[in-house]
C-alpha cells in the first residue's frame, strides 16, 4: 500500500477568505480524499444584527466580506424593501447597478491576478491588480471609499452620483477597456495557460446541480444561472446584457467566463451611466418611515455567485431573525469532487478557481504537530509545486518548437 | 404566476400541507407537516427542477422553525418550506441524502439551535468546534437550551412583548 500524505491546507491560507482548514489525503502525487473544518472565524453575525437597527444592520453586513463587500448591503436592501413592499426611484436603481458592477470587475481582476500568481505568471499579476486600482479609484470618486462604500439604504441610497461627473467615470472606463481585452488575450491565447488548466478540475452540470453551487462556478459548468437576469432587481431589468457561460467545467472555463463577465459589466455600466443622465439628480431614495411585519428574501449576484438573505420582522425597528449565505458556502463544498484525482501541484488553482476570495494575509498552518506519516506542505510550497509545474510545461513546449511557432504568429 | 403553485400544493398535498401564503408574485412559504419535509423537497427538486438555495433556523419560545428555501431559477420564484418542531424534542429527517447541498447547513443548524437532523450521513460540528461545548446552542431563545445569560427572559410571552415595546421605544428615539 502506498504511503498516504495529509497536506493541510489552512486554518489561515493565502488561498482562503475565510480560516477554513482543508485537509487533501494523497497517495504519490494524487488527491484521494479531501476534508473540511470549518468554524474558525464564526463572528455570529446573523445574531449581531438581531440587536441592530434595520439601519445599523447594513454597516455590519458591508463588513461580512471584504472585497464584494456591496453585495450583502445589495441582498439586504432587496430583502428589506420586500418586506416593506417598495419600489425605489430609477435613479438609485441605476447607481446600485453601477457600484455591484464596478465591484464585479475589481474582484474579477483580483481573481485573475491571483490565479497568474498561482499558476507562476507574475507578470498577469502584476497587470490585473495595477488595472485594478483604476476601479478602485472609480469608487474613491463616486463613494469616497476604496471598499465598504457604504452606499446602499432602505429605499434608495445615500449619495448621488451628480451629472458632472459622468463625464470622468466614461472616460476611466473607456481606459479600462482596452485593458480588460489585454488581460483576456493574454489569458486565452497562452499555450502553458492552456496546458495547465484545461481539463483541470472539471465540475459536471450535475455536480454543480447536487451541491447548489452558484456564480462563475455554475455558469462555467454550462449551468446559466445569474440573479441579474432570472430574478431581476436595481436596474438590471432596464439593460441589455448577456448571461456568459461556457460549457467545459474546468479551470479555464472558470477565467473565460469571468474575463468574458468583465466586458459585460463594463457595457452595463456604460448603459447604467446613458439612464443616469435622463433621471434627474438627487431623485436618490423612497423615505421609508415603518417596516411592517413580515419576511423578506433578497438576493444578489455577487461576484463569486449569489447572494441571499432572510430577514423577518416584527413591526420593531430591529429583524427577529437575519439569516444570510454566501456564495463561497455552496461552492466550496464542490471541492471535494473538483479536487479528487487531481495533482497537488493543481490542487493550488483547483481551490483557488471558485475565487474562494483572498483578503486574508499570508499566514500558515505550521503551528501544527507534526505528525509521524504526515507531511505538511505550507502555502507557499504549494506555490512553489504550481510554478514548477508551469516551467516544466514551458520548456517541454519550448523543446518540441509550439511555443515558440505561437509566439511567431 | 406562484399562484399555480399555491394551488399544485393545496391538490396534491393537500394533507401535508398546512398553509400557503403568497408574499407576492415572486415569494411564497408553504407551511407543511415535518413528516412530509422529503417528498415535497423531492417533488420540487427533482420533478420541478428546484435549487436547494439554505435553510434557516428560527427560534421561538414555545418552538423551533425552519425554513427551507428553495429557488426556481427558470421563474425566479423562492419558495420557502416551514416546518414547525417541539422544543422538547426538535428532530427532523435529514435532506442531506436527498439533497446534498443541505449537508453543512444541517450540521450548522445543529450547532447553533441544537435541532436533531434524523440520518445525517456526517452529524458531526461544522462551526462548534473549538467555540463552544456539543451541549450548548447558543441561537435557541429558550432559557434552558441556550447559553446566552437572560435568555430565559425571553423565553416568555409577557417577557417577549416588554422586548418587543421596548423595541419601538428605541426606534422613537
Amino acid at each position: 500500500m502506498s504511503r498516504r500524505t495529509i497536506i493541510p491546507i489552512g486554518p489561515y491560507h493565502p488561498l482562503q477568505e475565510e480560516p477554513e482548514l482543508f485537509k487533501l489525503f494523497c497517495e504519490g502525487e494524487t488527491v484521494v480524499d479531501i476534508e473540511f473544518e470549518t468554524g474558525y472565524n464564526h463572528r455570529g453575525i446573523e445574531k449581531i444584527n438581531e440587536k441592530k437597527t434595520f439601519d445599523q444592520v447594513f454597516f455590519v453586513v458591508e463588513r461580512i466580506c471584504g472585497i464584494c463587500s456591496t453585495s450583502h448591503p445589495f441582498a439586504y436592501a432587496n430583502a428589506m424593501e420586500e418586506i416593506a413592499g417598495i419600489e425605489i426611484p430609477d435613479r438609485a436603481k441605476y447607481i446600485r447597478s453601477i457600484i455591484g458592477e464596478l465591484e464585479r470587475i475589481h474582484s474579477h481582476l483580483l481573481w485573475v491576478g491571483l490565479a497568474g500568481h498561482f499558476l507562476g505568471y507574475n507578470t498577469v499579476y502584476m497587470w490585473s491588480w495595477k488595472y485594478r486600482e483604476s476601479v478602485l479609484d472609480i469608487f474613491e470618486m463616486i463613494t469616497g471609499n476604496r471598499n465598504n462604500y457604504a452606499m446602499f439604504k432602505i429605499g434608495g441610497v445615500r449619495r448621488d452620483i451628480p451629472n458632472a461627473m459622468i463625464p470622468e467615470i466614461r472616460k476611466m472606463l473607456d481606459s479600462l477597456k482596452p485593458k480588460i481585452g489585454l488581460l483576456t488575450g493574454a489569458v486565452m491565447d497562452d499555450p502553458v495557460i492552456h496546458a495547465r488548466t484545461k481539463g483541470v478540475g472539471v465540475l459536471t452540470p450535475e455536480v454543480i446541480r447536487k451541491y447548489g453551487a452558484v456564480g462563475p462556478t455554475a455558469r462555467a459548468s454550462g449551468i446559466a444561472i445569474d440573479v441579474r437576469r432570472d430574478d431581476p432587481y436595481a436596474a438590471y431589468g432596464m439593460v441589455n446584457w448577456k448571461v456568459i457561460t461556457a460549457d467545459e467545467g474546468d479551470v479555464f472555463a472558470k477565467a473565460k467566463v469571468r474575463l468574458l463577465e468583465m466586458v459585460e459589466s463594463v457595457s452595463i455600466i456604460e448603459q447604467c451611466l446613458n439612464g443616469l443622465e435622463k433621471t434627474k439628480e438627487g431623485d436618490i431614495e423612497t423615505v421609508v418611515r415603518e417596516i411592517p411585519p413580515g419576511m423578506g428574501f433578497g438576493r444578489a449576484e455577487a461576484p463569486r455567485g449569489e447572494v441571499f438573505h432572510f430577514v423577518r420582522s416584527d413591526g420593531s425597528n430591529m429583524p427577529v431573525r437575519h439569516k444570510i449565505r454566501a456564495p463561497s458556502y455552496v461552492n466550496i463544498a464542490t471541492f471535494r469532487e473538483s479536487c479528487i484525482g487531481q495533482t497537488i501541484s493543481d490542487a493550488t488553482i483547483i481551490l483557488a478557481a471558485v475565487d474562494p476570495c483572498y483578503c486574508c494575509t499570508e499566514r500558515l498552518t505550521a503551528a501544527y504537530q507534526t505528525v509521524a506519516d504526515m507531511r505538511r506542505l505550507d502555502g507557499m510550497e504549494l506555490i512553489r509545486l504550481s510554478h514548477e509545474k508551469t516551467r516544466k510545461i514551458i520548456s517541454e513546449l519550448d523543446n518540441s518548437g509550439s511555443l515558440q511557432k505561437n509566439n511567431e504568429v | 404566476m406562484i399562484k399555480q403553485m399555491e394551488e399544485i400544493f393545496r391538490t396534491e398535498f393537500s394533507t401535508d400541507v398546512l398553509e400557503t401564503t403568497v408574499l407576492n408574485h415572486k415569494r411564497m412559504v408553504v407551511k407543511i407537516r415535518p413528516a412530509a419535509l422529503l417528498e415535497i423537497v423531492n417533488f420540487l427538486t427533482e420533478d420541478r427542477r428546484y435549487r436547494f438555495i439554505i435553510a434557516s433556523g428560527v427560534s421561538h419560545p414555545e418552538h423551533f422553525e425552519i425554513l427551507y428555501h428553495l429557488s426556481d431559477d427558470t421563474k425566479g420564484y423562492i419558495l420557502s418550506i416551514q416546518v414547525e418542531l417541539p422544543a422538547e424534542k426538535p428532530e427532523i429527517e435529514s435532506l442531506a441524502n436527498l439533497v446534498p447541498a443541505a449537508n453543512w447547513i444541517e450540521r450548522e443548524i445543529h450547532d447553533l439551535f441544537g435541532i436533531t437532523f434524523l440520518n445525517h450521513p456526517n452529524m458531526v460540528p461544522l462551526i462548534a468546534s473549538g467555540n463552544w461545548g456539543p451541549d450548548e446552542h447558543p441561537y435557541a431563545t429558550q432559557g434552558r437550551r441556550g447559553i446566552v445569560a437572560g435568555s430565559a427572559a425571553e423565553g416568555s410571552s409577557s417577557g417577549q412583548k416588554e422586548n418587543s415595546r421596548l423595541r419601538n421605544i428605541n426606534k422613537d428615539l
